[in-house]
């Protein structure tokens, strides 16, 4: 598979950071933890660690691997959440259409074939759930969805037009 | 699409990934997507690609508009930015009593017998990195000109541009080569004095926030100052302190003492005084004459001090020849009122006995108050006694006066005042001394009164404030320089009333920056969390070390950041000192 695509910071971990057989990436990585390529591992970026850097052979680092080096020059960033209270969860049954507007949530579960369209805006849950052959759409590409998951998230849907 | 995952628990990417996933605290695993590669971004406390997992990145596009600026309250409530004057030569400008070591030929307005004039000045405007604060920002320069015979006008010198952002730990000169011409200086060696603001916007989407936040006011400056100085009692007029010398630099002679050497170039009422090679009077007569709409003019002021609690002596003309006697009153034009103000810097404008008209003028860093039951005395050029009173609450005498075409001298006393009004302290911090008032002072004007009654095309009104011409001051520059010259040496205070108790402001504190926080208290939005009984749930904290771009300055829920900015206010209130906001109620 070809991967087309500006160079910029795709990967980036607080711990270390994996990527395994075959896998590709473009974009860059950076990680504080090490820093581990599996056979054939191809980074069309630069690669820059904290710490060590492991690999199995072949792998392929397009541009630059950095080991040791502090990544201290990104910004340090606080980030708060705060979950507004909520009792009501989102659930969409199977094959189920519907839409949804920003707001708190006690949890996002997409059943397999069900869509769920979701409004420019802020949504809170406390743990998010897409099946397998669900899909989650955006009803305006050019503004910002966020969804913020407070714990368990787990993704086996689509994300069509995110 | 932006996921954040606050949680410890892994997150689990099984299909392939649109979008871009935030989960500081959790372990990522993105899945074989057996289909389309991932295509988004991944911050996470660790990332796991599977095999046969293709990546593409694809930036978030909404991290601007989500990603709100932090504010300076937020970020460093006790100082988010300075500045600094320099000198061309890159020699920093702690006061212009210091001139470079050894020779001084850098002082701004004409200094020893010799030296050439400053024809252009730069100055710095440093933002402190982002680890004590510092945030991006775009900014204005305007210098307010104050050239002798003119108004006052405003000269933009640089205009905000949201293209053009001083980033944190950045360093920015900005440099007025036409130091004359933007002075407004029209005429052979007229004195003048410049403040120049740097107004800080906020870039928020790639727009520029529609008003300034903050506001530094850097000290202002002299040029080719010849105010009569020789009775003004201050200590800021005396040498400087060599001790207080900022490394590298010397102290230099004072006002007092380098007008008495005769090298600030004029005595504009001396009766041979010299404005460079014309005559104080030739000097006078050009300015009439290049000034002809003005319906007064200033010619010179001159304070007289007394010891602290006695009466400043009788009226100096200001100079030997201040010009005949006026003409005759003409019924036809009306009689002339007569007004002065105070000008000063901080000003409160509160519903308190002050005058209530404290005019707002150049975003609240510069006030005029009027000398409300001050004591004044109106004179004719050769001292003849026209009218003695107590002006009013505007600061006015209490009837138009009939008054003809030409000269008059005005007098305003600080003391002996009849009501709460304003008055001008003179008081000094300078160890080993304390701090207290030292002296009483007057000022006298010398005016001449070009258009009197309703001549006047604005009214048949004027109004003098300290200055060498109507409508305009020395006395903020005067106070101004006075701290300025001196951060540790000098209070220069305005205060009212006989009833209260003499208070002096600090202002030497605020010399070099002044942030006119314009966010009214009003604006600020509380959180709904804030409100009272909206349950609150636990809140996530995260920390993203080193992960985001440095153009996302930090990242709020919406009530978070409203209850947040308004505990910063709040501290602020606490903290700053009370004339950043306003001066404080004198009971």
């Amino acid at each position: 598979m070809t991967i087309t695509g500006p160079a910029g910071l795709a990967v980036a971990s607080a711990g270390t950071t994996t990527l395994g057989a075959d896998s590709a990436l473009f974009g860059n990585v950076v990680s504080v933890g090490n820093v581990t390529l599996n056979a054939r591992a191809n980074v069309q970026g630069n690669v820059t660690t904290q710490a060590s850097f492991f690999h199995q052979t072949p792998y392929t680092i397009a541009g630059t691997l950095s080991t040791s080096t502090s990544v201290s020059p990104l910004f340090d960033q606080v980030l708060t959440v705060e979950y507004p209270a909520s009792s009501t969860p989102l659930n969409v049954e199977p094959n189920q259409v519907v839409s949804a507007s920003p707001g708190a949530y006690t949890s996002l579960n997409l059943k397999g074939g069900s869509k769920l369209t979701l409004s420019p805006g802020d949504y809170f849950f406390d743990s998010a759930t897409l099946e397998s052959l669900s899909e989650l759409h955006v009803s305006d590409a050019t503004r910002p969805v966020v969804l913020h998951v407070k714990d368990q998230f787990t993704m086996r849907g689509s994300l069509p037009d995110a | 699409m932006l996921w954040i995952v606050s949680g410890t628990s892994g997150v689990e990417i099984g299909a392939p990934l649109t979008g871009t996933v935030i989960a500081p605290n959790a372990d990522v695993r993105l899945g074989p997507t057996n289909g389309g590669p991932h295509h988004g971004a991944v911050f996470a406390k660790s990332v796991a690609i599977e095999a046969q997992s293709p990546f593409q990145l694809v930036p978030f596009s909404g991290w601007e508009q989500l990603l709100r600026p932090i504010t300076p309250p937020d970020a460093a409530p006790s100082a988010a930015f300075r500045a600094r004057w320099v000198y061309p030569n890159g020699q920093p400008i702690e006061s212009f009593s210091y001139g470079p070591a050894p020779s001084g030929i850098h002082a701004l307005a004409l200094g020893q017998p010799g030296e050439a004039p400053t024809t252009s000045l730069s100055f710095e405007i440093q933002n402190l990195s982002s680890s004590v604060g510092g945030i991006p920002v775009a900014f204005s320069v305007t210098m307010k000109t104050w050239g002798f015979g003119n108004l006052y006008f405003d000269v933009p010198l640089r205009a905000a541009d949201a293209n053009h952002i001083l980033q944190p730990g950045g360093i920015e000169t900005v440099t007025v080569s036409n130091l004359a011409g933007t002075l407004g200086v029209k005429a052979s060696d007229m004195p003048a004095k410049g403040d120049i603001v740097v107004s800080l916007f906020k870039v928020a989407n790639g727009a520029l926030a529609p008003t300034p936040f903050a506001f530094l006011c850097i000290p202002q400056f002299f040029y080719h100052f010849s105010d009569d100085l020789t009775q003004v009692f201050t200590y800021s007029l005396e040498r400087a302190s060599d001790q207080l010398a900022p490394s590298g630099m010397v102290a230099k002679d004072g006002v007092v003492e380098r007008y008495a050497q005769g090298v600030f170039h004029a005595n504009l009422f001396a009766p041979n005084g010299k404005l460079g090679d014309i005559t104080a009077e030739q000097g006078r007569q050009n300015l009439l004459t290049t000034f002809a709409d003005r319906p007064a003019q200033l010619f010179g002021i001159r304070w007289d001090a007394a010891a602290a609690g006695g009466t400043p002596g009788a009226v100096v003309p200001p100079g030997a020849a201040v010009g005949p006697n006026a003409a005759l009153f003409n019924p036809a034009d009306g009689p002339t009122g007569v007004c002065a103000s105070w000008p000063t810097i901080y000003v409160d404008s509160g519903d308190e006995p002050f005058p209530p008209k404290s005019e707002n003028e150049f975003k609240n860093i510069v006030d005029f108050l009027p000398a409300a039951f001050n004591h004044a005395q109106l004179f004719n050029a050769d001292g003849t006694l026209i009218a003695d009173e107590h002006l009013n609450a505007a600061g006015c005498f209490n009837d138009k006066k009939p008054l003809g075409k030409g000269n008059y001298l005005l007098r305003v006393f600080s003391t002996n005042i009849s009501n709460n009004g304003a008055r001008f302290d003179v008081t000094r911090f300078e160890p080993p001394q304390v701090e207290g008032k030292q002296k009483d002072v007057s000022v006298t004007y010398a005016v001449f009164l070009a258009q009197p009654g309703k001549t006047a095309p604005a009214g048949d009104t004027f109004n003098v404030t300290t200055g060498m011409w109507t409508e305009t001051t020395h006395l903020t520059a005067f106070a101004s320089h006075l701290l300025a010259r001196d951060a540790a040496g000098v209070d220069f205070g305005l205060t009212r009333g006989t009833a209260a108790t003499p208070k002096t402001y600090p202002i030497r504190r605020q010399h070099r920056l002044l942030e006119a926080l314009q966010t009214p208290e009003g604006s600020v939005r509380r959180g709904q969390h804030h409100e009272g009984r909206t349950a609150r749930r636990s809140r996530q904290r995260s920390r993203l070390a080193h992960l985001l771009p440095r153009t996302h300055h930090q990242y709020r829920s919406p009530c978070q950041r409203g209850r947040s900015i308004e505990l910063v206010h709040q501290r602020l209130r606490r903290q700053l000192p009370h004339h950043v906001r306003h001066l404080p109620k004198l009971s």
